[in-house]
């Protein structure tokens, strides 16, 4: 699938958001700009082989992350991977002999928004809405979950970075509720009496 | 101030005087009061009024366990609330409070009738009395009790705060930060776990603020508690004060309700009123201490009747003393220290009542020693004193005579109760302990541990030690060794616990005596129960309403079940207690609802196209999550009007419609065709590459439960569409379908929904319009025949063009990466302008497709229609040997005659457009009740046929062809007449030019 060429203006579910804490370094929330996002399936058994004929390390363990040709891969099943990449990755699943029938690699670019968290209140502020301890994920580690009940994809880079992929309708509501968290922790915090 | 503070001791901050005004009055407090202590220093003690006999009721205690004290808190407009505890709202400048359930003032009180006539209401009052005549329940009786039902008045706005939530997870959670809980947390944080400490007061201490006499490592409490707060701020300890722990689930996830501004009087903007936290702890340690019970006589619910330890309190926490003259009766030495230390300021004690015969020596003598008279083996039978306590009799509980004694205050303590409820939600089984009277945790729940006074450890020194052992164990099990702290304890001048569970029968001799103050239940009540069959406890409380409602019988359910126990001549432990439920005190909505109010209530999704349909005056409806266009009405249409010129442009030129929201699934592997044959009626495997077939998708049992397209791109790669509401279903069905039922087939599902923006154009001009904006796609109809696919480019743009319709007449629709989905919508409509291309929203979507009889799955059908029943037999593939479904559809009550068909109904009159839902009868003249044969599943008015039209699942619908059939509806019997249910173009020549 070839980049369009057209003069179509792009838009986004999260076009004109940003929040940026009152304190430096506790919390910027900003919508990622637009990346290339592939949704691939490959066998268990099959992992290595399709790695390396496709020329692109796909990690077999669950929440791992490794990066090749410029691009993050994801692993969130056993057989299935979320690749996050700066660029077009073409010819990657498609028309390869060798790779016949032995992957599935979708584009879904358009499909799912980003959202980055990043500063010390960032894990903080994802509890909000996300069940899960993102306090002890790898770095980098990814884990498929939930926010307030809508399916998200966190990607941790650090400590104080995290992104989070979810389908494009939800984002908007995963961005309400975020930046109302991050707003409420600033009042309490300011607000603290400390007794 | 008042004659009841102290010129100095307890924790209020003289240096900052406070004002509030209760029922209009003005009064003072201090920095650090709650309301109640603040009421207690002007000499309040009369309240409120009781739910159910309008008695008059004071403070009796001094915490959460508070059950007379509720008031109404005013903050202005909607921030009104009822039924906050007294004892648990912190005073701030300018609060407004008002008294409850009393008209037309809490001195003078119109329903205390209710009273002076308690003979009349029994337990079980309601069942006896409004039985009959049956038809006064609806229009006298119900109406009544809910108008005299309840305390406090509701707010009728929306809630205008905000609510903050969020989970958290920590390797030891102690709930309880008096002395025990802090001795855990400094245990369990020595070496690195991640440990949380909350409490429901102010502040940490409990207790330990009560007992200025008591030495922790050698200094005063407060001493100790400000080292002890800094050590846990240097290990990172999250510390949480005015926060409840209210329920305790399953594997340690504990719920807490954080109380974030209501003591402030001017919260800063932005900030929420509470916050709920969603804990996930490796290890708990309850150490929730313990409630005071009070004792069963005559006039114990009397305002200046209230707990000592309370009265304890009220003295060293905030300096106020409870009263100038004051009787104790009890059944616990710890009642000694209240009346002690109460002497030792000006406060005159009359006499130590003690129910017990045999009180300790020592704690006898140390009271005769300060000049307090104690009549060991008495009780107080009766209380005086119209809006507070003046005057106590009391006599020995083996006979004799009677004394009285005037006081304003009567202190009583019926010993402890541990506050079991946590360790019981969490499935904790508790055990009786005799000497104690109470019911302590029992048998461990895994990763929970109990400790001091919520142990039945009531000793400091014991619970300390007891704590710092359960802390360190807990931080062991979550992986972090730890060895207890140790602490130098010294109890309190006058620490004494030791109780015995007194028959509350043997008190309760005169008058009447309250066992649950806040739902007004006497001892008398329990024992008519018994006497009226109630063997269970639980029903004993569901009849008598003792330790219901938001109370819990924290103060109550010993002492009930003493009572019981004792009228079913059994003991307590074979009796049981009732169940505990969260949660622990009353939590608001607003903190239950969360992030899910307001514009969060749900999901709302919006399509690449919906900021066109906005700004160009859509009316939208939900969909599932999704708000779709409706309609685009013009100036002075309405809905009707707009949606018949929708229509008709489309039949006549050209219309354009978001289809954005349909499901969409990419299919890909080897085994792509053979998975979607066996899950559709359709045969599949032999559908060309860049051809369409519609599907049926059925469940096990032979319904239809959705129905799509089924695109082939390549022999293993398909595009599948499903109805917007059944997208994310379908999804999760077919991925369980390769998972668990064919993990042999090597196929694989990507949702690619929200990859596409869906742009239907629709109409004999849909071709011109659209041919323009194709680059390399051959539009011509031999080339791209109807049902069929093509993969290429719109000016540039990657794009998935369908040649379907769902209208019967020229369509396609245009699939393009999402986030272009609006400008190609301008680029097409702007393509479209010259032809009249006219935007269309759902509802002439609907019309449209119901004029040529296409189903809407979940409209048309409601799950228990079968491809006959709706008359698509057609799309089951013949020579298919299975699908899911097939077999159902074999089976005899699927073939047998009387099944609901769908059919088209025309109206006798063509202006009359049916009801969707409406029942159909054969007979015009049938009475109800009556069955049915069948009802209205789409009804509109249809600007291609110039007149109504509707389809139907009606009983041997086809066989019915021509035949007569009636709408009764409430003004009139509607007759219409069955027909096919294609009601337009019925060759469907339109959908091959």
């Amino acid at each position: 699938m070839t980049e369009p060429s057209s003069g179509f203006a792009a838009r986004s579910h999260l076009d004109g958001k940003r929040f940026e804490s009152a304190e430096a370094g506790r919390l910027s929330l900003e919508p990622a700009p637009f990346q290339r996002r592939y949704h691939v399936r490959v066998r268990p058994g099959d992992i290595e082989g399709v790695s390396a004929a496709l020329g692109f390390d796909l990690p077999t363990s669950i929440g791992a992350v490794t990066t090749s040709s410029g691009a993050k891969a994801l692993c969130l099943g056993p057989d299935e991977w979320f690749v996050l990449a700066e660029d077009l990755l073409s010819g990657l699943g498609g028309g390869d002999a060798a790779l016949a029938g032995r992957i599935s690699w979708v584009e879904v670019s358009d499909r799912d928004v980003g959202l980055r968290l990043s500063g010390t209140d960032a894990a903080a502020t994802l509890a909000a809405g996300c069940p899960l301890d993102l306090t002890r994920l790898a770095t980098p580690g990814c884990v498929r979950t939930v926010f307030e009940g809508v399916q998200i994809v966190v990607l941790k880079s650090s400590e104080a970075d995290f992104e989070v992929s979810a389908v494009g309708s939800f984002a908007p509501y995963i961005w309400t509720i975020l930046e109302r968290a991050a707003r409420q922790n600033e009042a309490v915090r300011n607000a603290g009496d400390g007794d | 101030m008042s004659g009841f503070r102290l010129d100095e001791g307890g924790r209020v901050d003289r240096a900052a005087p406070l004002t509030f005004t209760f029922d209009g009055r003005r009064l003072s407090g201090y920095r650090g009061d709650t309301l109640a202590s603040a009421l207690l220093a002007n000499g309040v003690h009369l309240v409120g009024r009781s739910f159910k006999y309008h008695r008059p009721r004071g403070i009796l205690a001094a915490g959460a366990e508070e059950p007379n004290a509720l008031i109404q808190v005013e903050r202005g407009g909607a921030r009104t609330e009822p039924n906050i505890r007294a004892t648990q709202l912190d005073l701030y400048d300018g609060l407004q409070v008002a008294s409850q359930n009393r008209w037309p003032s809490l001195q003078r009180d119109i329903g205390a009738v209710n009273d002076v006539a308690n003979k009349l209401f029994p337990s079980g009052f309601y069942y006896k009395t409004f039985m009959w005549p049956r038809s006064f329940w609806e229009r006298l009786y119900e109406p009544f009790i809910r108008a005299a039902a309840g305390l406090g008045r509701a707010p009728d706005a929306g809630d205008p705060d905000t609510y903050a939530s969020r989970y958290a997870h920590c390797d030891v959670l102690v709930v309880g930060a008096g002395a025990a809980g802090i001795a855990a947390a400094l245990s369990a944080s020595a070496t690195g776990a991640r440990v949380m400490l909350v409490d429901e007061q102010a502040g940490i201490g409990g207790w330990l603020l009560a007992e200025p006499s008591a030495r922790m490592d050698g200094e005063a409490p407060d001493a100790w508690l400000e080292h002890a707060r800094a050590e846990l701020a240097s290990r990172n300890v999250v510390v949480l004060s005015r926060t409840t722990a209210i329920g305790h689930y399953h594997d340690n996830f504990v719920v807490l309700s954080e109380r974030l501004s209501d003591h402030l009087a001017n919260p800063g903007e932005g900030m929420p009123r509470e916050r709920l936290w969603r804990v996930r702890a490796g290890q708990v340690v309850l150490a929730q201490g313990a409630l005071e019970r009070p004792l069963v006589f005559g006039g114990n619910d009397r305002p200046g009747v209230m707990l000592a330890g309370a009265a304890r309190t009220y003295l060293h926490r905030y300096g106020v003393r409870v009263g100038d003259r004051v009787v104790v009766v009890t059944s616990d030495d710890s009642a000694y220290g209240a009346a002690l230390e109460l002497a030792a300021t000006e406060t005159v004690v009359s006499a130590i009542i003690d129910v017990r015969d045999h009180p300790p020596t020592e704690v006898v003598e140390r009271a005769r020693h300060a000049g307090v008279e104690v009549l060991a083996g008495w009780t107080v039978t009766e209380t005086q004193g119209r809006q507070r306590v003046h005057l106590v009799k009391a006599e020995p509980l083996a006979g004799g005579p009677s004394r009285t004694f005037h006081c304003d205050a009567v202190l009583m303590s019926g010993g402890w109760t541990p506050s079991v409820h946590l360790y019981s939600h969490a499935r904790g089984k508790v055990a009786w302990r005799d000497d104690l009277g109470a019911f302590v945790p029992g048998e461990p729940v895994a990763g929970v541990r109990t400790a001091g006074a919520g142990n039945g450890s009531f000793a400091l020194a014991d619970a300390v030690a007891e704590a710092a052992e359960a802390g360190a164990a807990a931080a062991t099990n979550a992986g972090f060794a730890s060895d207890p702290a140790s602490f130098a304890v010294e109890a309190g001048d006058h620490a004494a616990f030791g109780s015995r569970l007194v028959e509350p029968a043997a008190t309760a001799r005169r008058g009447r005596a309250f066992v649950d103050f806040q739902n007004d239940v006497t001892a008398k009540d329990i024992g008519l129960a018994v006497r009226e069959g109630y063997r269970s406890i639980e029903h004993v409380k569901r009849y008598t309403t003792t330790g219901m409602a938001t109370d819990q019988g924290k103060t109550s359910n010993i002492n009930a079940l003493a009572l019981a126990a004792g009228a079913l001549g059994s003991d307590i432990p074979a009796v049981g207690l009732t169940t505990f439920r969260p949660p622990y005190t009353p939590t608001t909505f607003g903190a239950i609802a969360g992030n899910h109010a307001d514009e969060t209530f749900d999901v709302q999704r919006k399509t690449a196209i919906d900021s066109w349909a906005e700004e160009n005056g859509a009316v939208f409806e939900p969909v599932g999550q999704w708000r779709r266009a409706r309609h685009f009405p013009q100036a002075g249409e309405d809905m009707d009007a707009a949606v018949r010129r929708e229509c008709r442009a489309t039949r006549t030129t050209a219309g354009m419609f978001d289809g954005s929201t349909l499901g969409k699934i990419e299919v890909i592997g080897p085994d792509a065709a053979e998975f979607i044959h066996r899950l559709y009626t359709n045969p599949i495997l032999k559908l060309g590459v860049g051809r369409c077939r519609y599907g049926i998708m059925l469940g096990e049992d032979g319904f239809i439960r959705d129905d799509g397209v089924i695109g082939r791109l390549a022999d293993d790669h398909f595009h599948v569409t499903t109805t917007t509401g059944g997208a994310a279903s379908v999804m999760a069905s077919l991925e369980d379908y390769t998972q668990t039922e064919w993990p042999d087939l090597d196929v694989w599902l990507t949702s690619i929904t929200e990859q596409w923006a869906v742009i239907g154009v629709t109409g004999p001009k849909a071709r011109e319009i659209i041919a323009p904006l194709i680059d390399d796609i051959d539009l011509s109809p031999d080339a791209f025949p109807h049902m069929s696919v093509r993969e290429g480019h719109l000016r540039g743009m990657p794009t998935r063009l369908f040649r379907i319709s769902f209208s019967g007449e020229l369509g396609f629709e245009i699939n393009v990466p999402s986030r272009f989905g609006r400008a190609v919508w301008e680029a097409v409509l702007e393509a479209g302008e010259p032809h009249g291309v006219c935007p269309y929203g759902t509802e002439a979507i609907h019309v449209l497709r119901a004029e040529k009889g296409f189903i809407i799955t979940g409209q048309d059908t409601d799950g228990t229609v079968t491809p006959r029943d709706a008359g698509l037999e057609w799309a089951i593939g013949k020579k298919k040997t299975d699908f899911v479904g097939m077999r159902s559809l074999s089976r005899p009550d699927m073939l047998a005659d009387g099944r609901k068909q769908l059919v088209g109904l025309l109206t006798d009159e063509p202006s009359v457009v049916l009801e969707e839902g409406a029942q159909i009868v054969a007979d015009r003249n049938i009475e109800p009740p009556c069955v049915p044969i069948g009802h209205v599943t789409s009804a509109y008015y249809s600007d291609a046929a110039g007149r109504s039209i509707a389809l139907a699942l009606v009983e041997d619908g086809r066989g019915r062809m021509g035949d007569t059939l009636h709408v009764p509806m409430p003004d009139r019997t509607i007759p219409v007449k069955v027909t096919d249910t294609v009601f337009y173009d019925p060759e469907g020549e339109r959908l091959h030019d």
